[in-house]
């Protein structure tokens, strides 16, 4: 419980420090850091238009796309609270839980007609497809290293075994870093700010939501970015600490995290969108590289 | 710490296979210099100042510091993507991972007690990486680059077995790729004004 | 009961005689006391400890023919049951038409052989002597070949059909001969026998034997080259019985071969795997490729015995590490995934029919926007294709699940080489599954989704009630699994006291038995979610003006169905990266110099399989080259024919006589 709800408290903020962060980089203002969620309220005060050609699979994939990843957010561990689902094996659920929302989101964008979208959705399909390995192998070696297969366990056996264990949370937190931006189609793979629909991936797939629909695919990439930066915090945080110090710990990683992406973003330029592939491809080779070094823990070389 | 340096070394051989610009080379090799410099200071225990003297200016000075801002000195404004390479960025990644999963097999697979499997692995795959790349681009620069990747395998090997007389093997290389980087860049610009660009296989063309 | 099997068998024979109309019902009736009868034994083989064995009555010169149902005979039993009735309700609507059009006696044969069908494939399952087995086999192979060529009368149905007969006997050569040579050594011809030729002799050639003879059946790569040209000229129906439970039929066969292993289990297990992983990544990709809707379901049927493959080859490669949690797990996954691609891919495969019958093409191509004219289709196949993503909360997730579970739980104790094999079972999973993500927001949006793809106006014919209720059924039993994966766990641990070494009960399975109740107690969660957002919306919704407008063309306002992406340009991006699997050709005449006024061209892309370009054509080519050798013998004398009698008679005896026979 306590896990979901530091997440849905990261989630107040995080969109916003990104935002402000690339703003003051760029040497303007800004809006402030609760501007993303005011724009969320108004679009879901909103009315929306609907393609003629669309059915119910529109209507439908919007919210599919947010109960989804709601119900992926029960399964993310906040250090050693549990959290509230939690079995041996969890995080397949979890990753194939996103997996359903992402297949809606799909099939909604490909329920309108539009050649745009039908691109946006064939590119979401291809990278998603090429990053899932990822998320994979690094939840497998974190299972080889702890030796328990979830979630909470995973996480709560990660600590401070030794200096190994830095090492590997160093690296599983830059794959899941890496990973963030795939999932959520930040810079380098996608470029939420641009303006040609031709170099868009993920913005172009939802071109025909609006309203509450694209309000709730909104509410819902926001916790996506969160679970999956809450992930890489989990990497950290010590678990001997007292739990207010813990939650502080917590939120200025977030808001770290947050800065840093903003930062990135500012001073980035996208991929080519034939450099994806094997931007993605190397995110899976470094959780490979991650398994090796396990291996060759375990077998005490 | 010296398992978290060869792993850091094993992630950049993976960003070394798929760069793209040539520029973006330069700091991985001086990223490779440095890590190289952590390792020897952290395997050799017991140096007495020449050694330490040889490995500064092996690692330190020679890989970190000199070669890339060499390179980028005289490149600057040159030249910048490579030439069609036969094989994409996208299977490059790929066959890199496939090097380091072989050589991990493979050294693993040896159960020599004088052999250290995590530098033999880091070695190997970074010689074989190094071969690849000079294979995969018709690039004069990078073909230096791939002798240089190539060079950090052997010096990595060197502290794989652990033993002293390999650094006169690495001396030696050292020597040439010195010479070969020097020369490189005296010749660089004559032969860019001649052939405007630096695909290897127009060299068959030169002539005296 | 067996009074009840036979009788439904004999009366079989009087659908020749009955009237056209009639014949749909008798073999529904005749279905009915087959399953009925059938099910009774599975069930008791299943509920029971013991062995069910029902003589049948008749005898062969072997003996009489005796069936011996035990758990994992009775676990394929009920499956194929299921599926097949579903299927022959199917056909009622299916081939309304075609009843009325086609001769007498081609349609009392389709439906004759589809009652057969099921029978053989029962008996197929529960013969454990080789003859019988053997017979049964061949009965399947016949059956399955008249119902294939249904549509005989296209020259390319028919072409097809003698293709599939082919092969379906190469791969009956391969099992009598796996068969000979454990009689040979043990003088009994039984799969009882298996048992203690593998105790006694090299396990590896014999497995290999009985693999490539049953693995044509199930289709593995590259043994699968009939499953992609024999299920578009298949009626839908009968693809969706084929695929999905004849190809399973390989698959017992490996499983049941498998459980008498003692030896060699390293080598045999990872060649499995590999075999698994190759067929579940080259047919996905082929998958995508396709335009044809039935052959992209085709290369899934490749696909997921793939899935199978790998659960069976980690299974064995646990039993090989004394890892029962992973040899548990795995063969659990498998045989699980047997059921759930039963259930999804006959699914798919009628939602395919309902998709010809409404339009008259499964082209790709040609579709599109059906979900306005054909709405429980449309969410029989949504429901289908999340199933066969392997994508919660179907049943599809359950099985795929079981078998990350047993890689995951192997990698906490993993050894070098098991991590080895783990890992790279683990990618190709989860390849797999993107992949198939991938291929079927493809096959749905591209289907049903958008506008026609068609510049005349076309009409729809109207689904009948009869071809919608078997997707319900199956429908129904996949969101039951999916939701209470539990009731699946005890039959399962039934089937897997089969394999003598695994310990069905053994703490892996209990302790996932308890992590697939929070699997279904997290769909339901979702489902309360779903609801959640939903009324929410719906409520928001009420408050709010809707209204409706053409899609947004990003500032182009001449648009039409033209600008949406075709199955060939929604595949291009994953074809660069897959290029060593497919071979790719564009026929399109180039626009010369000179063409000032170019005329009407068009335009065609073509994928083809390289996997049967290089292994298989590469074969027949040789063939085609040096058989005509063999051909010398025809000299067109009678003496020259005599002799060769004579010549084959002498060496017999000079070999009996020196004892080599």
């Amino acid at each position: 419980m306590l896990a979901l709800l530091v997440i849905l408290l990261s989630c107040t903020f995080f969109p916003g420090v990104i935002v402000k962060t690339k703003a003051l980089f760029s040497g303007r203002k800004g809006p402030g850091i609760f501007q993303p969620w005011i724009d969320i309220v108004r679009l879901l005060k909103k009315g929306s238009v609907y393609s003629t050609v669309s059915s119910y699979v529109f209507q439908t994939g919007a919210s599919v796309y947010l109960a989804s990843v709601l119900v992926a957010a029960l399964f993310v561990p906040f250090d050693q609270h549990t959290a509230l689902i939690s079995f041996p094996g969890d995080f397949v659920m979890f990753a194939y839980l996103l997996g359903l929302g992402r297949f809606f989101l799909i099939i909604s964008a490909l329920d309108v007609s539009s050649g745009f979208e039908g691109m946006g959705a064939n590119r979401e399909a291809f990278y998603s497809m090429l990053a899932e390995p990822a998320f994979f192998i690094l939840m497998g070696s974190l299972a080889m290293f702890t030796g328990y297969t979830s979630f909470n366990e995973i996480f709560i056996n990660l600590h401070y075994q030794d200096y190994f264990s830095i090492i590997i949370a160093i690296i599983a937190a830059f794959v899941l870093g890496n990973l963030t931006l795939v999932e959520t189609s930040r810079l380098p793979i996608d470029d939420p700010l641009t303006h040609l629909e031709l170099t868009m991936v993920h913005e172009v797939m939802v071109l025909d939501h609006s309203g509450i629909d694209l309000g709730l695919i909104k509410i819902a990439n926001n916790i996506k970015f969160v679970l999956f930066s809450t992930l890489s915090a989990n990497c950290f945080i010590p678990q001997t600490w007292s739990l207010g110090m813990q939650i502080a710990v917590y939120l200025i990683a977030q808001a770290g995290f947050a800065v840093g992406i903003g930062y990135f973003e500012s001073f980035r330029a996208r991929n080519k969108m034939a450099m994806n592939a094997q931007y993605i491809l190397s995110i899976s080779a470094i959780s490979m590289i991650l398994i090796f070094v396990i291996i060759i823990l375990n077998n005490k070389i | 710490m010296i398992n978290f340096v060869i792993i850091l070394f094993i992630i950049t051989l993976i960003y070394l296979s798929k760069v793209e610009m040539v520029k973006s080379y330069y700091p991985l090799m001086g990223l490779q210099g440095l890590l190289l410099f952590g390792l020897a200071l952290l395997e050799l225990h017991e140096v007495d100042a020449l050694q330490l003297a040889f490995i500064l200016l092996e690692t330190l000075i020679f890989k970190a510091i000199f070669v890339p801002l060499f390179l980028l000195r005289i490149t600057r404004g040159k030249i910048h993507r490579h030439q069609n390479s036969p094989v994409k960025g996208y299977y490059a990644v790929f066959i890199a991972l496939v090097i380091i999963v072989l050589s991990f097999i493979t050294s693993h697979e040896m159960h020599d007690e004088f052999l250290d499997v995590k530098y033999f692995t880091a070695a190997t795959s970074s010689i074989l990486i190094g071969l690849f790349i000079a294979i995969n681009n018709r690039d004069l620069v990078t073909h230096l680059i791939a002798y240089l990747v190539i060079e950090n395998g052997i010096f990595l090997l060197s502290l794989a077995l652990g033993s002293e007389l390999p650094m006169f093997v690495n001396a030696a290389i050292l020597l040439d790729i010195f010479t070969s980087v020097l020369i490189m860049g005296i010749f660089f610009n004559k032969l860019k004004d001649y052939f405007q660009n630096t695909d290897i296989s127009q060299l068959s063309q030169l002539k005296d | 009961m067996s009074l009840l099997f036979n009788t439904s068998l004999l009366l079989s024979f009087a659908l020749f005689f009955v009237p056209k109309r009639m014949k749909y019902l008798v073999t529904l009736l005749l279905q009915v006391l087959l399953i009925v009868s059938t099910g009774t034994w599975a069930l008791d083989a299943l509920m029971g400890s013991e062995v069910v064995i029902v003589p049948l009555g008749i005898s062969t010169w072997s003996g009489e023919i005796i069936m011996t149902i035990d758990k994992l005979s009775a676990f394929f039993i009920l499956l194929l049951d299921f599926v097949c009735f579903a299927g022959v309700l199917y056909a009622g609507g299916y081939l309304r038409t075609s009843i009325a059009k086609k001769r007498d006696v081609i349609i009392s044969l389709h439906f004759f052989s589809l009652l057969w069908l099921n029978a053989s494939m029962v008996l197929v399952t529960a013969m454990g002597d080789g003859l019988s087995f053997l017979l049964a086999w061949e009965l399947m192979s016949l059956t399955s070949f008249i119902l294939v060529i249904f549509e005989g009368q296209k020259e390319t149905t028919l072409r097809t059909g003698i293709n599939y007969l082919l092969q379906m006997h190469l791969g009956f050569a391969l099992i009598m001969f796996g068969f000979l040579v454990v009689k040979d050594a043990t003088g009994e011809m039984s799969f009882q026998a298996l048992g203690p030729y593998f105790a006694t002799h090299s396990n590896t050639i014999v497995f290999l034997i009985f693999f490539a003879g049953f693995g044509i059946k199930a289709g593995f790569i590259p043994l699968h080259t009939w499953l992609p040209k024999a299920h578009p000229a298949a009626p839908s129906h009968v693809s969706g019985i084929m695929s999905g439970v004849m190809i399973k039929m390989g698959i017992y066969g490996i499983l049941r071969v498998t459980s008498f292993l003692s030896a060699d289990q390293e080598l045999i297990g990872s060649i499995v795997l590999s075999v698994g992983i190759v067929s579940g990544l080259v047919g996905v990709i082929l998958a995508i490729m396709q335009h044809d809707l039935k052959r992209l379901l085709a290369y899934h049927s490749v696909e997921n015995i793939g899935i199978i493959g790998i659960g069976i080859g980690m299974s064995i490669l646990g039993m090989a590490n004394q890892d029962p949690a992973l040899a548990v797990l795995g063969m659990a996954g498998a045989l699980l995934h047997c059921v759930n691609h039963a259930l999804f891919k006959s699914l798919l495969f009628f939602t395919t029919g309902n998709i010809y019958h409404a339009t008259g093409t499964v082209n790709m191509d040609e579709l599109g926007g059906l979900v306005h004219h054909a709405r429980a289709t449309s969410l029989a196949f949504l429901v289908g294709a999340i199933a066969i993503s392997g994508i919660p909360p179907f049943n599809g997730f359950i099985s795929e699940f079981l078998i990350y579970n047993g890689i995951v739980v192997n990698f906490t104790h993993a050894t070098f080489a098991m991590s080895l094999a783990g890992l790279a079972s683990l990618v190709s999973l989860v390849l797999i599954g993107g992949l198939c993500v991938y291929c079927f927001t493809k096959a749905f949006g591209l289907t049903f989704l958008g506008s026609r793809r068609s510049f005349h106006p076309v009409t729809y014919h109207r689904i009948p009630w009869i071809m919608i209720f078997p997707l319900v059924l199956l429908g129904l039993a996949i969101t039951l699994i999916g939701f209470f994966p539990r009731l699946i766990v005890e039959p399962l641990a039934g089937a897997l006291t089969a394999f003598g070494n695994l310990e069905a009960q053994s703490p892996a399975l209990l302790s996932t038995s308890s992590a697939l109740q929070a699997i279904g107690l997290t769909n339901l969660v979702f489902v309360v979610a779903m609801v959640v957002v939903s009324s929410l919306r719906a409520w928001q919704q009420a408050r709010v003006v809707r209204a409706t407008g053409p899609t947004w063309g990003c500032g182009y306002s001449a648009g039409d169905f033209r600008h949406q992406y075709t199955p060939t340009s929604y595949a291009s991006s994953l074809l660069e990266v897959v290029e060593p699997a497919v071979v790719y050709r564009k026929d399109y005449p180039s626009i010369a110099e000179a063409d000032i006024f170019p005329e009407k061209r068009s335009f065609r892309t073509h994928t083809s399989d390289r996997v049967e370009q290089s292994v298989v054509i590469t074969i027949i080519d040789l063939l085609i080259k040096y058989l005509p050798m063999a051909g010398r013998a025809q000299t067109g004398y009678i003496h020259h024919y005599l002799l060769y009698p004579v010549v084959f008679m002498i060496v017999i005896v000079l070999l009996t006589h020196f004892n080599y026979i």
